[in-house]
């Protein structure tokens, strides 16, 4: 007699899609790819503020398709003096200004591209066993590190909307604290929702521990 | 003839060296990138103090490379211009 319903395996396949075996999703972003946006238990990457005994579960940052704009707009810039020079009637200025002029263009064209590359480097998540790690290089001179514990979160959603973020799964996830910093939010980073049933994860396991008396 | 105009004949007829004043220009701001390349060494350090474990040694030595060729060109403007 065949079986009417099997519920099992249902289970089984629904915890997996949830929890932290959804690794198929990152099998070629491993933590050695320095410059991956989504990373689940990295090896060796670590913020100042984290304990030795800390673990780092979930790194994240803006996904690498957030900086086709700046890119874009480096290689219009690399053009202008090439453009420039072939419109316009530069035969006025002297060939060591118009030198220095064009060297001057191109180093400040790299210190742009290399304080955007920056920012987008640096502007990390990072989600431990005990607490969310927020890192902000909002640009050269200004850095803002903001951090809550599990525990106190209170609410999580995740965004995704657009077509660009639809088509590369990426989205934003606001995560609501009880701490100093009401809001946290990691922007257009991959995968939204599994981050999100990773911190929901991650809360359900910091509530079993208070409740076996095993809080840090 | 504007003001302006009537400025700039005035400064030539003085013996004004322009191109002396773009000089001084050049010099400054490449004096002021200098600074900024100095920043971003510094701040490339710190931000690897930071957060440990990612692409050190490579974006360390783009930011010394920066700063090398931000104090060669400093040093051409002066030969050149």
């Amino acid at each position: 007699m065949p079986d009417l319903f099997v519920a099992s395996n249902h289970k089984k396949k629904k915890k997996k899609e949830k929890g932290f075996d959804n690794k198929e999703i990152i099998k070629d972003k491993g933590p050695e790819k320095a410059l991956a946006a989504f990373a689940i238990h990295p090896q060796g990457v670590r913020a100042e503020i984290q304990d030795s005994d800390e673990e780092t579960i979930l790194f994240l940052r803006r996904h690498v398709i957030t900086n086709v704009g700046w890119i874009t707009l480096i290689l219009g810039l690399v053009l202008v003096p090439i453009l420039a020079f072939s419109l316009l009637p530069f035969s006025v200025i002297p060939v060591n200004f118009r030198v220095m002029a064009v060297i001057g263009w191109y180093l400040l064209t790299f210190a742009f591209a290399f304080e955007r590359f920056l920012s987008w480097f640096f502007n990390i998540y990072i989600v431990t066993d005990e607490r969310i790690i927020d890192m902000s290089f909002v640009n050269i001179l200004l850095k803002d590190i903001s951090e809550t514990k599990i525990d106190r979160i209170q609410d999580i959603s995740s965004k995704t909307g657009g077509f660009v973020r639809s088509f590369f799964r990426f989205g934003d996830v606001h995560i609501q604290t009880a701490g100093s910093t009401p809001e946290i939010c990691f922007e257009a980073v991959p995968y939204p929702s599994s981050v999100t049933a990773v911190l929901n994860d991650l809360i359900l396991q910091e509530e079993q521990e208070k409740l076996e008396g095993r809080v840090k | 003839m504007t003001p302006f105009e009537e400025f700039v004949q005035n400064l030539a007829l003085s013996g004004f060296n322009f191109w002396f004043l773009i000089k001084i220009l050049f010099v400054i701001a490449l004096g002021l990138y200098l600074f900024f390349a100095i920043i971003i060494v510094r701040q490339v350090k710190i931000m690897f103090e930071t957060l440990k474990g990612m692409l050190d040694w490579p974006i360390k030595l783009i930011a010394w490379v920066h700063l090398g060729i931000a104090v060669f060109i400093f040093i051409l403007a002066f030969i050149i211009l």
